[in-house]
């Protein structure tokens, strides 16, 4: 018996039995939808704003929007504002450069995954703990690499509908947009794609451990909820200056537990500057995975 | 040499105590049947010895290799649970090539392997189907086909032919038998006459423990008991002076002869007929040994009378 060979069977068995499933079909509406009228507004009201900019100008309005925002972004004032906004220079000038549609997509991505992930995922387990499916499994290997499988066939789905809501995306701005720079949107989707996917690793692993620790699909949907709201709410106020100032030492120290502190540092324009909240992120899905799973271990199946 | 040895083995659920110090042994080899009422703790010791469940107290031998480790077991002991559904969405075929390459067989083999168990339940036909599409019968089907995938040595069957029309029941009657001598098969089931057709061994629960267990022949007392059905009265006089080591029990119609250890239900037959047939008393039937049924009965009773003396 091999676990690591096990763990790969059980992901691929999971991802191919998710994706014949209606859930993923109304999975993949609710992503792909999602940001395909998210999009659709967002260049309805980047329209509006250039139609706003034009006639301030003086000048003829455009027939499709985009046709000022790269010479918008360029303009110091954005440069300004932004960095302002982000209280981080280095950091704005590298959101500037990014494809306007790509950055709509990232930004909307990293606030929407983890209600997502923890509302569709955190009843991969316990739905079989509960249907009693699991047990064909469990005697043929260790809970370990089954539950390890489970995760994997979950990041699986996740990396399907993160890569269908950006094709959408730029289908979108493909249509919609006056010069729409077609491989450097591409090509900024997929990496902001991949930091999301990222991220949203770290509240997979939360949903997949909650997951593990009751037989119930309600009971197990609730706790992830609970724990989404509870970490969120953690995470901010690690992040609150005026609670900081009470625990100036204890807050910062925990507050790398928590993944919506690390949200910024994605968009940092350095590798090296995104790599340890990179790594914080996957070491944060394994954590919380690993806990439910220290449930699970010592329990009936 | 055992396929299976349980000794104390207990098992609560919250207050209520579902094993109360089991203990069992099963040989290698034999196609026994465990039977019990409801709540005799029949699925919860099937989980417990296919890994699924976590015993309280209690030692359990698999194959004379300790415990359910998926490490040592996986692929030698396989289990169709009670009540657990198929994944839904996969083709029946799909799913026993996964389970098949989840114990260890390679791609090639599974999908030969998922091919024999598919014609083993009669399924075949149904490869490419998914399981939400098979009737609860043909499911069924598919979880015993499921326990038979690879070239397992102990099988645990929890009530594999509920739901099956009689054809399949019959079937499966007949691939059980077939696999006696060439891996161990336990059999869970509340219909003791097919139990009595199918199994050469029988473990009986009751609350939690063991009581009464044996080959087929030993728990039915074939080799020592006579039934007798006549009309009229039985010569029973005669009979004490012919067999007076026996034990004879007489109900309206009906002679019940139990022999001491050592004494054939053949003699017993031989020497009763001759006495009956004397006194022309008219005999209408004669059976060896006792139904499963009755001994579990019989057993059953012997329990609640030892609870109330107790």
């Amino acid at each position: 018996m091999n676990a690591f060979r096990d763990a790969a069977l059980v992901a691929a068995f999971d991802l191919a039995e998710s994706v014949r499933s209606r859930k993923f079909l109304a999975l993949l509406v609710l992503h792909v939808l999602g940001a395909v009228v998210g999009t659709l507004l967002f260049v309805e009201v980047l329209g509006e704003f250039e139609a706003v900019v034009a006639d301030q100008l003086g000048v003829a309005e455009t027939y499709k929007p985009g046709t000022l925002t790269d010479e918008l972004m360029a303009t110091p004032e954005v440069l300004e504002v932004l960095s302002g906004m982000l209280n981080d220079e280095a950091l704005a000038s590298e959101l500037i450069t990014v494809p306007p549609l790509a950055l709509f997509y990232g930004w909307i991505a990293l606030f929407f995954l983890p209600a997502l992930i923890v509302f569709t995922s955190s009843d991969a387990i316990s739905s079989e703990l509960s249907s009693g499916s699991a047990r064909y499994a469990l005697f043929r290997t260790t809970r370990l690499a089954w539950a390890v499988g489970k995760l994997g066939g979950q990041a699986g789905l996740l990396a399907i509908l993160t890569a269908l809501g950006a094709v959408g995306v730029w289908i979108v701005g493909a249509v919609s947009l006056a010069g729409f720079d077609h491989a450097g949107t591409a090509w900024w989707l997929a990496r902001l794609g991949a930091r999301a996917f990222v991220y949203g690793f770290a509240f997979l692993g939360l949903a997949l451990g909650v997951s593990q620790m009751t037989r119930s699909v309600n009971g197990s949907r609730a706790l992830g909820l609970v724990a989404l709201i509870a970490i969120g709410i953690l995470g901010g106020i690690t992040m609150w200056n005026e609670a900081i100032e009470y625990a100036p030492v204890a807050l910062p120290a925990i507050q790398p537990l928590f993944p919506a502190t690390h949200r910024l540092t994605l968009w940092q324009p350095e590798f090296a500057a995104r790599l340890p909240s990179l790594a914080m992120l996957l070491a944060l899905g394994g954590l919380y995975f690993g806990v439910g799973h220290a449930v699970m271990v010592r329990r009936d199946a | 040499m055992s396929a299976l040895r349980i000794k104390g083995l207990r098992k609560a659920y919250g207050s209520v105590q579902a094993l109360r110090g089991l203990a069992i042994d099963v040989p290698k080899g034999v196609v026994c049947g465990l039977v019990g009422p409801n709540g005799a703790g029949k699925t919860t010791a099937f989980g417990i010895i296919g890994g699924v469940l976590k015993p309280d107290a209690g030692e359990v031998d698999l194959l004379g290799a300790g415990r359910f480790d998926p490490a040592v077991h996986a692929g030698r002991v396989t289990l169709l649970p009670q009540d657990c559904e198929l994944n839904p969405h996969t083709a029946v075929e799909d799913l026993l090539v996964f389970y098949g390459r989840l114990q260890g067989l390679s791609r090639a083999r599974a999908h030969k392997d998922a091919s024999r168990c598919l014609e083993l339940v009669d399924l075949a036909d149904r490869r490419r189907m998914r399981i939400k599409q098979l009737s609860h019968g043909m499911r069924r089907r598919v979880a015993v086909a499921q326990a038979f995938v690879g070239d397992p040595e102990l099988v645990l069957l929890d009530e594999p032919t509920s739901g099956l029309d009689p054809s399949q029941v019959i079937r499966l009657r007949e691939l059980f038998q077939a696999q006696r001598g060439q891996r161990t098969l336990i059999i869970s089931s509340h219909v003791l006459h097919e139990l009595q057709a199918t199994c050469d061994h029988v473990v009986m629960m009751e609350a939690g423990v063991c009581t009464l267990s044996g080959s087929i022949d030993e728990v039915t007392r074939i080799g020592q008991r006579v039934t007798i059905r006549i009309q009229g009265d039985a010569p029973l006089a005669a009979l004490r002076a012919a067999l007076p080591e026996v034990q004879i029990a007489e109900e309206p119609g009906t002679l019940v002869l139990i022999g001491p250890v050592g004494v054939s239900s053949t003699e017993l037959n031989k020497v009763a007929l001759r006495v009956l047939l004397d006194h022309e008393v008219p005999i209408e039937a004669v059976e060896r040994g006792q139904s499963l049924e009755a001994r579990w009965l019989d057993s059953r009773k012997q329990a609640t009378e030892a609870d109330e003396v107790a």
